[in-house]
């Protein structure tokens, strides 16, 4: 990733400054929707712009060639081909700044093994920050364009909004183009609905990435680190930190997005559903990443055939979609390891519990159990995905095997870890129970005051300091 | 009108439940961290200081975050009335220099002279007798009154310049008659000081803030108390600018004053001048604490008074140590302010002591 130095990111003071700013000379603006719109649209390119000048220059190109293609689209005859240039836009540019490098040093490699020698044609890409993200969300348009289901009268600049649309820009939720750009093309109402539930958001969001995952990276850095020589204890302890960490940080991410949307006047996609509460891998992701699984399914394995021909193409498609999801977070073999995974587990569910037309209500004790096994199999799925590499992925999962005992180091780490999670395991428990993922709603205003206020001790006051979310490099 | 009223009422009540949990989260955490009081003051002058007939002392037992005081009221560890044989004691005193305003737990410099003469093959123990905003003549009197029944072997007494400032017959006269006491807290500053959040807030959160905003926060918060400094005192602001013969020969009472003490008990006087790092902002910073005076009189002081106290250990044969030289070249490093020392720079001063006494010991062995 490019940038960083003068990069704004939610949790930082400069993006406090930027939104204030923003947020008034938009609500200045009152119902105008159109001025609203252009102030957003340099406001995103700018906020991106923060990063690296050129991440906006490159986005603003393939938002061009991508608009073109897909009012194209429209002439018949010509639907394949401009969906083809549209497809190459977007993934070739995705490939040659993504994929490019590791697919050259596997290659090379390979090479290397045959006795081949061979020098890469290039090296040191710089890959721009949330490019998976606004790529796949920019897909979508083209996608519903060529299979009938445009949308009338989008303009260039509301297409350049959609794509860039700065809550999202950076790590999702991947929107649709059928939902986010409709708000887009219409005066937005900002009700006090819409504060109150965007505030909250914000401060849920933020008292996550900041208390929660960030104080956690403290416990699972140091067990990933180069020459770390740990007992099995600490090493279990930090692959539960990390299931934290990752959710915290990706979810809250996604909650302050949907919340800086919510006060702007745009519903924007739950992107997570209390995952760790799944009792399957189906339902893991059905609640994990909402925008992607929900993409793939639609984009990929939908017109892969989904579960229309039979089981064994079924578990196909199901396979290549996992190592998909597992390629679009990185260019690396752990993370199509981890997405091998994914999809091993999915099959053998299905195997195991074939898909019923009727749910079947299970014993609750039942349930929870699964819930227990589901957590776990999720947490090996982690060590492949934050692992360096594989053989470090293996080494931990030896020393894990070989000597977990609850030593002292691991028994303290334990109990930093149920500290830092504990208000977020009581929230959730309150909304699995209420199944609302507002909590907030329907309470005393004494008690709102003294969430905020508990909030904003613990975020303020005793947060974790990193100026990145583990998802932009993705 | 009642809807508005309503609505004022909501939201009030949302904002002082809000205020009200974040204050009550900090109480709680400096229960469980400090040991500190939920409800009632806690602050620093209120939790580590007491006054008595002789002035401002240590509170014994006395706890406020990073400090801890022992049992008679002395930062550092324990100290026996009776001494070890063969230990050599040395009672530390001073200002907030010798305190330890900034320095980590146990990395103010006596704590560290004591360390680093054990390292150099001599068993001492060092108390830290110091209390900050101590003059000089109240430190004679802390020593008189409350340190010689330990039997000191050693007094390294840190000298301090400020409170000669201005000084004339009538002033000192009038001050030998006033109680020293410690703030009230009744006026408005010291009653917000008895919220604890604000304090946390600013220890933590402006940290987080771009150095750019930091240092713009800093210097608007320096002005403003710095006009609110200039208020108060009005005409008098920056007044002292010259040092006065008077205040030369009050100094000069002071340390035969000092010096008849250490002699009575029997215990070897060691003077340090204290490092005074005097840049353009740290000196703009001092009139927050000293608003009278101007910064030509600190100039002045550092040079007059530092030629009187050499001249005075020549004369009485007393170990005088300069700690500028101690700092010398490394200020921006070793100091935090015109005065205070950082974990290093305490280091550092507390190699300077070492030397020196353990050189005066390998002498008096030699004698």
């Amino acid at each position: 990733m490019g940038g960083g130095l003068y990069a704004v990111v939610f949790n930082s003071s400069a993006f406090m400054l930027f939104f204030l700013v923003l947020y008034s000379a938009y609500r200045a603006l009152g119902a105008r929707y159109v001025m609203q719109n252009r102030l957003l649209l340099v406001a995103s390119f700018l906020f991106y712009g923060f990063w690296d000048w050129r991440f906006p220059c490159l986005m603003a190109l393939t938002t061009v060639v991508d608009y073109v293609a897909t009012g194209r689209m429209q002439q018949q005859g010509q639907r394949s081909t401009w969906l083809g240039i549209s497809l190459l836009n977007n993934l070739g540019v995705l490939f040659i700044l993504k994929y490019f490098e590791f697919f050259q040093a596997n290659v090379v490699g390979t090479l290397h093994h045959l006795g081949v020698e061979a020098s890469p044609l290039f090296t040191g890409v710089i890959l721009p920050v949330g490019i998976s993200f606004y790529t796949f969300q920019r897909m979508t348009f083209a996608l519903d364009a060529y299979h009938g289901k445009s949308l009338p009268g989008v303009g260039f600049f509301d297409f350049a909004l959609f794509v860039s649309f700065f809550p999202l820009l950076l790590s999702g939720p991947i929107e649709r183009s059928g939902n986010l750009l409709p708000q887009f093309m219409r005066t937005r109402v900002v009700t006090s609905l819409h504060v109150e539930e965007g505030i909250w958001l914000v401060a849920w969001g933020l008292f996550k990435k900041v208390f929660i995952a960030d104080n956690l990276a403290g416990l699972v850095n140091p067990v990933f680190a180069e020459g770390w020589n740990g007992t099995g204890g600490e090493a279990l302890i930090a692959i539960y930190a990390y299931a934290f960490q990752i959710y915290c940080d990706f979810s809250g991410y996604s909650d302050v997005a949907r919340g800086i949307a919510k006060l702007l006047g745009f519903d924007v996609m739950v992107n997570f559903n209390l995952p760790y509460f799944a009792a399957n891998p189906s339902d893991f992701w059905r609640r994990w990443h909402i925008s992607l699984s929900t993409w793939l399914r639609d984009y990929v394995y939908i017109p892969l055939g989904g579960n229309r021909h039979g089981a064994w193409a079924t578990n196909q498609n199901l396979m290549a979609t996992m190592v998909l999801v597992g390629l679009w977070h990185g260019a690396a073999w752990t993370f199509i390891v981890w997405g091998l995974y994914h999809g091993s587990i999915l099959i053998a569910h299905r195997l195991i519990v074939p898909p019923r037309r009727e749910p079947v209500a299970s014993p609750w004790y039942v349930h929870w159990m699964s819930v227990v096994l589901m957590f776990h199999a999720t947490c090996l799925g982690w060590l492949l995905f934050r692992a360096e590499s594989l053989q470090q992925a293996g080494g931990l999962l030896m020393t894990m095997l070989d000597s977990v005992r609850p030593d002292a180091l691991a028994l303290s780490r334990l109990g930093m870890l149920l500290g830092y999670v504990s208000i977020l395991l009581a929230v959730q428990v309150i909304q699995a129970w209420r199944r609302d993922l507002l909590v907030l709603k329907g309470i005393s205003l004494p008690l709102k005051g003294m969430a905020y206020g508990l909030l904003f001790y613990l975020t303020v006051l005793h947060g974790g300091t990193s100026n990145s979310f583990i998802y932009f490099q993705f | 009108m009642t809807q508005v009223f309503n609505k004022l009422v909501r939201c009030s009540l949302v904002v002082a439940c809000f205020l009200g949990t974040i204050e009550l989260a900090c109480r709680i955490e400096q229960w469980l961290l400090y040991d500190a009081p939920v409800m009632g003051m806690y602050t620093y002058d209120t939790a580590l200081f007491t006054t008595d007939e002789y002035g401002i002392a240590g509170k014994p037992n006395g706890a406020y975050e990073k400090w801890r005081l022992n049992s008679l009221g002395f930062r550092g560890p324990e100290v026996n009335i009776e001494k070890h044989n063969g230990t050599l004691r040395i009672a530390c005193i001073g200002a907030s220099e010798t305190f330890g305003l900034y320095e980590s737990r146990d990395n103010e410099w006596p704590r560290q002279l004591e360390r680093k003469l054990k390292v150099q093959g001599i068993e001492a123990e060092v108390i830290n007798a110091a209390i900050a905003g101590m003059s000089l003549s109240q430190r004679t009197l802390h020593l008189q009154k409350r340190l010689l029944q330990l039997r000191p072997d050693v007094i390294v007494v840190t000298l301090e310049y400020g409170s000669y400032a201005g000084l004339t017959p009538e002033r000192m006269l009038a001050q030998q008659s006033t109680r020293t006491t410690l703030p009230d807290h009744q006026g408005i500053i010291e009653r917000i000081k008895a919220f604890r959040a604000p304090v946390k807030f600013r220890e933590v959160a402006i940290p987080m803030l771009s150095p750019l905003v930091q240092a713009w926060l800093a210097k608007w918060e320096k002005a403003v108390k710095l006009e609110v400094r200039k208020k108060d005192v009005g005409e008098r602001f920056r007044s002292f600018q010259h040092i006065m013969p008077f205040e030369v020969e009050a100094f000069r009472q002071d340390l035969h004053a000092l010096y008849h003490v250490t002699q009575s008990a029997g215990s070897q006087l060691v003077l340090l001048s204290p490092a005074m790092w005097m840049t353009e902002e740290n000196l703009s910073s001092m009139y927050l604490s000293w608003p009278y005076i101007d910064e030509s009189w600190w100039r002045e002081a550092r040079v007059k008074m530092g030629e009187e106290a050499r001249a005075f250990a020549r004369t009485e044969r007393i170990q005088y140590l300069d700690l500028s030289h101690a700092i010398n070249g490394h200020e921006a490093g070793w100091m935090l302010d015109m005065l205070h020392f950082s974990d290093d720079g305490a280091w550092q001063v507390a190699q300077y002591v070492s030397h020196a006494i353990a050189n005066k010991e390998a002498e008096d062995l030699a004698h």
